[in-house]
């Protein structure tokens, strides 16, 4: 059939197209997925393991978390200075008085 | 929560925000699968795919730029996508004929699935089938979504008019198809008369 609608079948066309779009809406009606399908998807996607569970940190996570990593470094830091400063300087640590000097321990012989 | 507005969930999903994606996912995992169901004809291939869709949107929302599209338009886009491309495979395309996706839909695993009763509905299904891929997008869309064609438009990324158009062609070519009694399962009934062809 060509694709010409003469207007005197316009009418009968328009009735056959109204019963395909019957048929077409009595074909498709809505399916439902399994309740333990979206259940278990929904717990994959926004649950504790998702990926997107793993970006959204809380502010407070993150303020500890960026605040963890800065005092870690001024430590590394701090340390490293300190250890180049005395290696430079030659001091060493003094000995506190109840520090028991290392060595062998030479006893006075008593008077006799 | 309850008082969110769709335009704030988006927004807080775009940032990342776990919960508010939850509450994306309740609203169109239905719609999805639904659309997926009847492109694909298979209950456990809409599962899969339906499951693709919604993660592979997790992992892009946060670069989500509205640009007038509405967002279901979006998921209905990266479904289109998989669905085109599982169409693609043609070893699982053999793999699962239609009738078997249908009656696969009856076992006792999917019992909400809804199940194509009558031999003339499988007949019609079968022409469908036949359409070229876009004129299915449209169908199911059409009646699964019951979209509008401006909203159908914004998925398919044609104008309105162009989906009207698209919508009456697809309409004369079943109608054609089920006049010649391709599958001889329609009954001329179902027009009540008709004229000669030539």
């Amino acid at each position: 059939m060509s694709g010409i609608i003469w207007p005197w079948e316009r009418k009968k066309v328009q009735r056959e197209l109204d019963s395909v779009e019957d048929m077409l809406e009595s074909m498709f009606k809505p399916v439902d997925a399994r309740p333990t399908f979206t259940t278990e998807l929904r717990k994959k996607l926004v649950g504790r393991r998702g990926p997107l569970a793993k970006a959204s940190l809380t502010t407070l996570e993150l303020v500890l978390l960026i605040g963890g990593a800065i005092a870690g470094v001024l430590v590394f830091f701090f340390t490293v200075v300190r250890s180049v400063l005395r290696l430079v300087t030659g001091q060493r640590d003094k000995p506190k008085a109840g520090d028991k000097p290392e060595g062998k321990i030479k006893t006075k012989k008593r008077a006799a | 929560m309850a008082e969110w507005t769709d335009e704030k969930i988006l927004a807080k999903a775009t940032q990342g925000d776990s919960e508010a994606f939850g509450m994306l996912y309740d609203k169109y995992a239905g719609r999805i699968y639904n659309y997926i169901y009847y492109r694909t004809g298979s209950p456990q291939d809409a599962e899969d795919l339906t499951s693709r869709v919604f993660f592979r949107a997790m992992r892009h929302i946060t670069s989500y730029t509205d640009r007038g599209v509405p967002f279901s338009a979006w998921l209905y886009r990266i479904a289109h996508n998989l669905v085109a491309n599982w169409h693609r495979d043609s070893s699982r395309r053999q793999e699962v004929e239609l009738e078997d996706g249908y009656r696969a839909s009856k076992s006792e695993e999917y019992p909400e699935a809804v199940l194509m009763e009558t031999e003339e509905q499988n007949a019609l299904m079968k022409l469908i089938r036949d359409l070229p891929e876009e004129r299915q997008q449209l169908l199911i869309l059409k009646f699964t979504q019951h979209m509008s064609n401006a909203e159908i438009g914004q998925i398919m990324d044609r104008t309105e008019g162009a989906i009207k158009s698209l919508y009456h062609r697809t309409l004369l070519s079943l109608r054609e198809e089920i006049r010649k009694g391709a599958s001889g399962h329609f009954s001329l009934e179902d027009f009540g008369e008709l004229p000669d062809e030539e």
